[in-house]
């Protein structure tokens, strides 16, 4: 038996290979880690080592990037699925999750998290893909993705569609709080009435991450601390939803693990003063 | 599920092509939504880009950034990737280097490419336990001539015309010099004696040998060839360098009348 019961609580940093020597020499205190289940598909060597290593010192959170699991072709489904189910079985995460997007064609994955069309259509194909998971692998949850474009067909909102899969399914919402804010921005929508179509109890993680402006396009680009605005907006996600497992996501220019452990402390921060106010001043 | 994938497969084509356009699939200006559209097709070439650089970092010092950009866009391309494990792709590049003009004038790239990508592979191999010089020795002498090895899964064999050895030691943090003559074979030996990846320089003799217990011939024939390859072979040099490498997997399959216990009976 692994020594964490499987829930994850607090405030958790990913962990990326350039901060194995940190994790492995110091155990820095944080509360749980994430990885992308994806790095640790290989059959040996260092990658998985060092997880082994770690795993009883924090509770683990995997993070999915590759599944597309609203890829009409079934081409890569089932064979990535089996392969998320033995990294799951190797080191009993405390939470899975995956991406509300698609991936892949047939004869061709394409390595990214592409915008699905917001319709009945692939309403009906992720529900159908989250209980195949889910049968494999018990509740997963389902994370908002940042998205440059939104289709001409779509006939739901993002969190309408994860909402109802939620429903449907019985698997969770990763709310990931700069992807609200960063599609607020590129399609004109508004993050906290986004936030409001998700029932209080469906959300079980939150995502804070960096994200770059141009002039096409914010993107999430997960090389930045949050931005002050993410960090409004995630205090009203607190109030909303509550205590919340959330995670600092940082995936380009990678700082120094102390610049990681401190948003995560300043998120600690945010949360605590949201749910236990200090009386006002004078 | 017809019109997902159609939109799917309109999506994915515009991706492909250089300036392809999927047509009126966006809410919004037509031009904004285009460059935006691009963003993806920019980020689906760093990922191939990425990913390449990580198995290959020596190719990518030798051609430089922009040409590796160049051609981590052409084999990506050329060559799909057909599952979601992005440490995978890269895996056919030798065989595309093979047939890719720009690289004509460097003819010993393709086997770079089998080297790197052997230390590649290496990196995440099945962590199964080595054949040791105990285990070997605990055998009895006369057992050793009848014996059937395997290579541990994460080793490798090349051999190439070209001084390859030499190309990836001046990329190594020690910074060999540059060979004087590309045209010097290499037979080199992958292995990962424990967590890091490394090269092996073998003999003809020992490249000889070590390909006949690949195929599955007994050690007494290996050696016997790995003679016949280079009279100054000597096994008893060959054999310890060999296990100190991690060279072969443990547990010889050839153990006489070894039976598996069916599975009741191993938990009665």
């Amino acid at each position: 038996m692994r020594p964490h019961p499987p829930t994850l609580d607090g405030f958790g940093v990913g962990l990326r290979a350039c901060h194995y020597r940190d994790f492995l020499d110091q155990r820095p205190v944080v509360d749980w880690i994430e990885v992308h289940t994806e790095n640790y598909f290989g059959a040996g060597g260092w990658d998985l080592h060092v997880l082994e290593t770690l795993r009883p010192d924090y509770p683990l959170s995997l993070h999915g990037v590759g599944l597309g699991l609203g890829s009409a072709s079934d081409a890569h489904f089932a064979a990535h699925l089996d392969r998320v189910a033995a990294v799951a079985r190797r080191f009993a995460p405390a939470r899975i999750s995956e991406h509300l997007c698609w991936s892949a064609v047939p004869g061709r994955h394409l390595t990214d998290l592409l915008p699905l069309p917001l319709t009945q259509e692939a309403l009906t194909l992720v529900c159908a893909r989250v209980d195949q998971a889910q049968d494999l692998l018990g509740q997963i949850l389902l994370e908002n993705v940042s998205t440059h474009l939104r289709f001409a067909a779509d006939t739901l909102g993002e969190t309408e569609f994860l909402n109802e899969v939620a429903r449907r399914t019985g698997c969770g919402v990763l709310l990931d709080v700069n992807n609200l804010y960063v599609n607020a921005c590129n399609h004109g929508e508004d993050a906290r009435v986004a936030m409001a179509a998700l029932d209080l109890t469906v959300v079980g993680e939150i995502h804070l991450a960096g994200h770059l402006v141009t002039e096409d396009a914010v993107i999430d680009h997960h090389g930045a601390p949050v931005a002050e605005v993410v960090w409004a907006l995630y205090a009203d996600c607190v109030a909303r939803f509550g205590a919340l497992p959330t995670l600092i996501e940082w995936d380009t220019d990678i700082p120094a693990l102390p610049v990681l452990l401190a948003e995560a402390r300043k998120a600690r921060g945010v949360a605590a003063r949201v749910l236990s106010p200090e009386p006002a001043h004078g | 599920m017809a019109e997902l994938q159609q939109l799917q497969a309109r999506f994915a084509a515009a991706l492909l092509a250089p300036g392809g356009d999927p047509g009126r699939l966006f809410r919004g200006a037509p031009d904004l939504m285009a460059r935006r559209f691009a963003l993806y097709r920019g980020n689906l070439t760093a990922n191939w880009e990425r990913a390449l650089a990580n198995a290959y970092p020596v190719i990518r010092a030798l051609v430089g950034e922009a040409f590796f950009r160049a051609l981590a866009r052409e084999y990506g391309r050329a060559v799909p990737l057909t599952e979601g494990d992005l440490n995978r792709f890269g895996q056919l590049l030798a065989g595309f280097l093979d047939h890719f003009p720009p690289v004509a004038d460097y003819p010993w790239l393709p086997d770079l490419a089998r080297l790197e990508w052997g230390l590649h592979q290496a990196h995440d191999a099945p962590d199964t336990p080595h054949l040791t010089p105990q285990t070997l020795a605990a055998l009895g002498i006369a057992g050793l001539d009848g014996l059937r090895l395997a290579l541990h899964g994460a080793c490798t064999l090349v051999e190439s015309p070209w001084d390859v050895l030499g190309i990836r030691q001046a990329h190594a943090p020690s910074g060999a010099p540059w060979p004087e003559d590309l045209a010097h074979t290499s037979r080199i030996l992958v292995c990962r004696p424990r967590w890091r990846a490394e090269v092996m320089p073998l003999t003809a003799g020992e490249l000889a040998a070590l390909r006949a217990i690949d195929r599955g011939e007994t050690l007494g024939e290996a050696l016997e060839q790995g003679g016949d390859a280079d009279p100054d072979f000597d096994p008893t040099q060959a054999v310890p360098r060999w296990l100190g490498a991690g060279a072969f997997a443990s547990v010889p399959n050839s153990q006489p009348n070894r039976e598996i216990p069916h599975e009741r009976d191993a938990a009665s």
